[in-house]
């Protein structure tokens, strides 16, 4: 194998498929597509370092599924080209959810294997704000996770918390650890300074995710924020029973030691001024932070709060006392209940929701009505009654409500169900608007109907130099992973506008999505590799404990929690793209960005040495595959081999070394419920594992075969030396294997009266036979070539062509055309590259005269030749048929179709044919 | 009425050069309806669509569409059976899909020639009632009440299938002997468009140009065969045959055994005859 | 005994040579059975099969290779698509369905090909000489009958 890598003359394309192949003998071009293997062959030594990082492990198919292997693996140590390759199966459904492009799949492959920084880093990669998605995510990674279909969804958004929490606890260990996250990231953490300056209004999760990943490009950020604290609705809009400060600080901490500029207190109203002071880009991501408010009847009485302006105050730090105050809040999502929560901690004594129909999450709403809120919905509000200075409530009537349709909700009112809900301080949490009142009066930078600032692709306002990322740019709430997402592409399209071609481009995704369907998850978890266990989910402080003050509510996964619940991912992407390999390779030979490569080649002639596949005992089920120490010969060839699951040992499933090994003929074979057919080589190799058997353990070894086909030089001699060496030997044909007594049980029907019939053994080794190799449908299609009832290719002739096809240029060697033992298996590949080289030594191709021909004068160009032609060699031309006469075989299928007989068949013309039935109805 | 919506569209089309030419059917000078193609907005009122509207235009579309050249689109009156012939054609790359403009009118049905108080055997059990494809559509409006007649296919074919051979051989080659060979039955059909017909060969090969009995039954034989998985059943062929062959017999025969075979029906979708299409993986055997 | 006129389209790969296998194994088969050899059955065109009753067959049999081992990939699967179809075109018009024969010898069965010739053979001699030739209306077929042609009006 070697030195087939090694010679200058053969290319090796590995992961690569036939796609198609046109052309003629002689004058083939295919088109071959190759999956990447991610991994540079010439700079990659083998050393294994990135397997030993790698946290993914799945079933090793090389050893047949007796052990298992990492993402990152190598075959095996004598595998040619000797290069590690990465297996990806596409895009995990988490994270292709997911808006920001988290790599859900690596931290918790990572938090499993207890390695929480590595974990965080991950996370870090794309995603500043860890904490704060751990907590108020939308999770759209839950809602596409696999697990769905199965059971419920792995709890993501627990263990990002998880991670993020410790990270915290242990922050000053992770401030002295290399920070893995800008691997596989365009970004530095010294990068050459471009000299360019940013300007970013609004320090949210949009305008500082853009501004961090801006600095790490080499501009220079400064953050003007107006209010005194940064963060945006992170740090004012998320009230610390949900959100605690803390973290959310350090986090924002960490952005200003890399480099960001945050000016507080700043309120920016001249943008143009901004470009002159010499900022060469800004980003406007101001968010929106106006609550709406419906214009019904006294509404504008002074005790109608915003719920912006509230939650901003309370989070703040003013001491908002509401003892004595029964709040009314009025509406129906998550800003609402966080209202609402708020409100009862700051010491209400009554709190009512009013809405149309609750939007909020579940477990809100349940959070919600434990701490004492009571959410009044189906109800439409008509006015706030005023009595003298003091509200008194809020006249509503009682609704239908339908679903939401277009947008918007169904609402039917009944009339005559008016009625008041006492209350005499109303929040309004209808929704929020942004503010324009900040961009130039001259309308340079256009604002977009309904809501929202006009902006492009490359989010280029219709200003020169001026971005908008975040809730601003739609005008309405999103949530802060859609912001985070956001100021990445801003971080990116303005290092476009700033640096041309240098800039950054897009990243690219992988085609694929793969979602994991329920028979394989069921196969996963049947066979051990992914826990079956329920999710978890973390426990809330008690109402009781947490009505008077602002901790925080939910509690963090224990570590054993968080290990059960990442246990229970499915690994659907196989590799995470979690970067631990590039940062364990140190001759840097990881490449994730390789692409799928389609390339055609022009060749002469075609050999296929496709192979064949093993015969599947579990098809054979009396034959006891599945009991355990019932192996196939493969099975046990890979026990055998020193590089195999069992570094070499002939082991039982409890370890031990057997006693007493039967091996079982012909399974698979010569049977009609299987294959009719002999597979040759079976006889051959079951006498080498009797006699390895012997060598390796000291076990009584048991033949039972139909007969002996001993066919080749030395096999008969071979067969006696092994008979004479105490392997013992039964003529018969297997009927079973079952477990008796707490032995394996062969039985057979014996050959001779008065011979024995069964055996007790230890171990079983099935002799399994050959089949068509897997695809073999698909390759003779793709390269025309027939195959015979046995699925094996077909060859030319059985004495006169073994080597060929009936297709000229194609030939074919070893198991592929049937079933055979390496000696043939050789010397038939000799026999094709002969008659291969024979064929473009000629230069020319000498073809056979029987060829379809058109009569163009008679060709209507209808087309059903071109159909009717098993090998496509005809094409419709200017309006008529037009036959390739080295792709035409000579069949005549094309003549037969034809309706008025303008094609033909030469020397097999309907005049000959014709002429021939006359003369023989004579 | 449907008249004259039809007018007013054919009007507009031509009017704004969306088309170059429209086929609809129009009124001879004797009262008798019959195919009409306007090329002018003035002449619009000719058109006219009524229960006489038998002939099947989309015959007539390939060969307008070649007139015209490389560009230039012809609309065209079809009723819900005539689109089925429009699916076949487009399936067979015959004719461009988008050059044609489809007029679906919807119908209920149209009248015999011989006998107006009757509907048209095909239009009796006919459930289509509206256009399979169209670019516009005149849909239904009340039309007077024509009886369907007493012709009842299931039995006649039930009679049919109980004769003996030798009955079902003496049925059609008295028939056959009856044929003129004039070739009305190939020349109406909307799917019979070969350049030079296999049984009109100057060398006879296959048939020779005469009458015997023989070479008119290897016509027949030979057409429907060509037809199979191809006839959508317009039974224009009968219609226009002077001498009254029964001849979408045949063709139905030949739909009933395509439909049983391959679960195909002719002109429902553009897909190609499964006689003629590719062979699919689960028919490889494999 | 009436000795049917019988021809057979053989394939060149499959059945033609599974006929020279069953000579050359000295098993026996009808010696009336006229063979036509073609590269493939897909050859077969039905017309083709029309006018070999035209000129006087009494039978027509048509071996190819068995499905999925077509010697060109697929052009059996053509010829099982068009016998069927034209069956019932012949049967429709008069003739007896069991006139046409389809069926699949590889170039190994010489037995099977004997057999099925053999079969097929007996089969027409029991049917009798096809039916299919005419002399003409008035010589050996009735003149129409007025009641017999459907009916266009009423």
């Amino acid at each position: 194998m070697v030195s087939v890598g090694r010679h200058e003359n053969i290319t090796l394309l590995t992961g690569s498929n036939v796609e198609s192949v046109s052309g003629y003998v002689g004058n083939y071009q295919v088109k071959v597509r190759s999956t990447p293997r991610y991994v540079i062959e010439d700079l990659c030594t083998g050393c294994e370092q990135c397997a030993s990082v790698c946290p993914i492990e799945v079933e090793n198919q090389f050893e047949l599924g007796l052990s298992t292997r990492k993402a990152v693996y190598r075959n095996s140590p004598q595998a040619t080209p000797s290069a590690f390759a990465i297996e990806k199966e596409g895009v995990a459904p988490c994270r292709d959810a997911c808006p920001a492009g988290q790599r859900v799949m690596g931290y918790v492959a990572l938090v499993k294997r207890k390695r929480y920084a590595d974990a965080y880093w991950t996370i870090r990669r794309d995603n500043p704000f860890p904490s704060v998605c751990g907590r108020v995510c939308n999770h759209k990674c839950e809602d596409a996770c696999s697990r769905n279909a199965y059971d419920a969804p792995v709890n993501i958004v627990a263990l990002k918390r998880y991670v993020a929490d410790w990270a915290y606890a242990n922050r000053d260990e992770v401030a002295n650890m290399t920070d893995k996250s800008l691997l596989g990231t365009p970004f530095k953490k010294e990068p050459t300074p471009t000299g360019k300056h940013v300007a970013v209004i609004g320090s949210g999760p949009a305008g500082l995710t853009a501004a961090l990943d801006l600095v790490r490009l080499g501009h220079a950020v400064t953050v003007f924020e107006s209010y005194s604290v940064a963060g945006g609705m992170m740090r004012v809009g998320i009230p610390p029973h949900r959100l605690p400060y803390d973290q959310l600080d350090w986090e924002i901490q960490l952005i200003e030691d890399e480099g960001v500029d945050i000016k507080l207190n700043t309120r920016i109203s001249n943008i143009p001024g901004l470009l002159d002071d010499g900022y060469d880009s800004i980003l406007i991501a101001t968010g929106v932070h106006d609550a709406i408010k419906l214009p019904i009847r006294n509404s504008n009485h002074p005790d109608n709060w915003l719920s912006v302006d509230f939650l901003k105050r309370a989070l703040l730090g003013e001491a908002l006392d509401l003892s004595g105050r029964n709040v009314i809040v009025l509406g129906a999502g998550d800003v609402a209940l966080d209202v609402a929560r708020t409100a009862v901690r700051l010491g209400t004594p009554d709190v009512k929701i009013l809405c149309r129909g609750m939007r909020a999450s579940d477990h809100e709403i349940e959070a919600a009505i434990e701490e004492g809120i009571e959410i009044v919905s189906g109800r439409v509000f008509k006015s706030v009654v005023v009595e003298g200075d003091r509200i008194q409530g809020v006249e509503c009537v009682e609704a239908e409500v339908g679903g939401i349709v277009e947008g918007r909700r169904i609402v039917e009112e009944l009339p005559g169900t008016e009625h008041v809900v006492e209350g005499d301080l109303v929040i309004w949490a209808l929704g929020q608007k942004g503010d324009y009142t900040f961009l130039p009066r001259d309308g340079s930078i256009n604002t977009k109907y309904p809501t929202g600032i006009q902006a492009d692709e490359e989010l280029k306002t219709t200003l020169e130099g001026v971005f908008v990322a975040g809730d601003i740019r739609n005008g309405w709430t999103s949530f802060v992973v859609d912001a985070i997402a956001d100021g990445h592409h801003a971080a990116r399209t303005i290092d476009r506008f700033l640096r041309g071609d240098e800039g950054i481009e897009e990243p690219k995704k992988h085609p694929r999505v793969a979602v994991m369907e329920t028979t394989r998850i069921e196969e996963k978890i049947a066979k051990g590799l992914t826990s079956s266990k329920d999710r978890n989910e973390p426990i809330s402080i008690p109402p009781m404990g947490r009505v008077n003050n602002f901790n925080e509510v939910v509690q963090c996964f224990s570590e054993e929690q968080a290990i059960a619940e990442a246990e229970r991912c499915l690994e659907c992407g196989v590799c995470a793209e979690c970067m631990e390999c590039v940062a364990a390779c140190e001759k840097g030979a990881i490449s994730h960005e390789m692409e799928e490569r389609v390339e055609e080649y022009k060749v002469g002639a075609v050999i296929l040495a496709t192979g064949f596949k093993d015969f599947d005992a579990g098809e054979a089920p009396e034959y006891g595959y599945g009991l355990p120490d019932v192996l196939t010969a493969l099975e046990f060839e890979r026990l055998l081999n020193p590089s195999g699951p069992t570094a070499g040992k002939v082991l039982k499933r409890n370890g031990e070394p057997p006693k007493r090994v039967g091996i079982v003929h012909c399974v698979g074979s010569r049977n009609e419920k299987f294959h009719n057919y002999c597979s040759r080589a079976c006889c051959m190799y079951s006498l080498k594992l009797a006699q390895l058997v012997r060598d390796y353990v000291d076990a009584e070894v048991f033949e039972i075969y139909r007969d002996m086909r001993a066919f080749g030089k030395g096999y008969e001699e071979f067969y006696n030396r092994v008979a004479d060496s105490g392997v013992n030997f039964y003529g018969g044909n297997v009927r079973s294997v079952r477990k008796q007594n707490g032995h394996l049980s062969i039985h057979w029907d014996e050959n001779y009266f008065d011979q024995p019939d069964q055996v007790d053994v230890d171990m079983v080794i099935l002799a399994t036979g050959f089949e068509a190799a897997e695809g073999s449908k698909n390759v003779a299609r793709t390269f025309g070539i027939s195959r015979s009832s046995d699925g094996f290719y077909l060859e030319k002739h059985p004495k006169l062509g073994p080597v060929e096809t009936a297709t000229n240029g194609i030939y074919l060697a070893g198991a592929c055309q049937s079933p055979k033992d390496i000696p043939d298996s050789v010397a038939q590949a000799g026999g094709a590259a002969a008659i291969a080289l024979a064929l473009l030594d000629q230069g020319e191709v000498a073809l056979d005269p029987t060829l379809a021909a058109v009569e163009v004068g008679l060709c209507a160009g209808c087309g059903q030749c071109v159909v009717a032609c098993p090998y496509g060699a005809i094409s419709i031309e200017e309006g008529v048929a037009r036959v390739n006469e080295y792709r035409c075989k000579g069949c005549g299928t094309c003549a037969a179709a034809c309706p008025n007989k303008a094609m033909t068949l030469v020397h097999y013309e309907d005049q000959q044919l014709i002429a021939e039935l006359i003369g023989a109805l004579s | 009425m449907q008249t004259k919506l039809l007018q007013e569209h054919a009007q507009m089309l031509l009017d704004t050069a969306q088309v170059e030419c429209v086929i609809g059917y129009s009124l001879s000078p004797r009262g008798l309806t019959r195919p009409m193609f306007i090329y002018r907005g003035e002449d619009v009122e000719q058109l006219v669509w009524n229960q006489h509207s038998s002939h099947n235009l989309a015959k007539y579309l390939r060969e307008k569409i070649v007139d015209l050249g490389d560009t230039g689109k012809v609309a065209v009156v079809l009723k819900p059976c005539d689109t089925k012939s429009l699916n076949v054609l487009v399936a067979e790359h015959k004719i461009d899909r988008l050059r044609v403009h489809v007029i679906g009118m919807a119908c209920s049905g149209v009248v015999k020639d011989n006998n107006q108080e009757r509907l048209q055997d095909r239009c009796v059990e006919c459930e289509m009632k509206q256009p399979l494809v169209y670019d516009y559509l005149i849909a239904a409006e009340h039309t007077p009440e024509v009886s369907p007649g007493e012709f009842d296919q299931d039995s006649w074919q039930t009679e049919f299938e109980d004769y003996s051979s030798e009955q079902k051989a003496e049925f059609w080659l008295a028939h056959f002997d009856r044929c003129l060979r004039c070739y009305a039955c190939r020349q109406v059909c909307p799917v019979c468009d070969c350049p030079t017909c296999l049984f009109e060969r100057d060398d006879s090969l296959w048939v020779g140009p005469g009458s015997s009995i023989q070479e008119k039954r290897m016509f027949h034989l030979g057409r429907a065969y060509h037809l199979a998985g191809r006839c959508t059943g317009c039974n224009e062929c009968e219609r226009v045959c002077p001498v009254n062959i029964p001849i979408s017999k045949i063709n139905q025969k030949l739909a009933q055994v395509i439909e049983g075979e391959f679960g195909f029906r002719a002109g429902i979708e553009a897909v190609p005859s499964p006689l003629l299409t590719v062979v699919s993986g689960k028919e490889y055997g494999g | 005994m009436f000795e049917p006129k019988i021809i057979a389209f053989l394939c060149t790969w499959c059945s033609y040579t599974g006929a020279d296998l069953a000579g050359t194994s000295r098993k026996s088969s009808p010696w009336n059975i006229r063979a036509i050899r073609t590269p493939c059955s897909g050859r077969v065109s039905p017309e083709i099969i029309i006018k070999a009753f035209d000129e006087g067959a009494d039978g027509v049999i048509v071996l190819g290779c068995h499905i999925g081992e077509c010697h060109y990939d697929s052009g059996n699967h053509r010829t099982a698509k068009r016998i069927p179809v034209l069956k019932s075109l012949m049967e429709l018009v008069g003739l007896e369905p069991e006139r046409i024969r389809l069926d699949w010898v590889s170039a190994s069965e010489g037995d099977k090909f004997s057999k099925v010739v053999t079969e097929f053979n007996e089969t027409i001699q029991a049917l009798g000489p096809a039916k299919w030739l005419t002399k003409g209306v008035g010589v050996d077929v009735p003149v129409l009958d007025e009641t017999k042609v459907l009916q266009r009006e009423g």
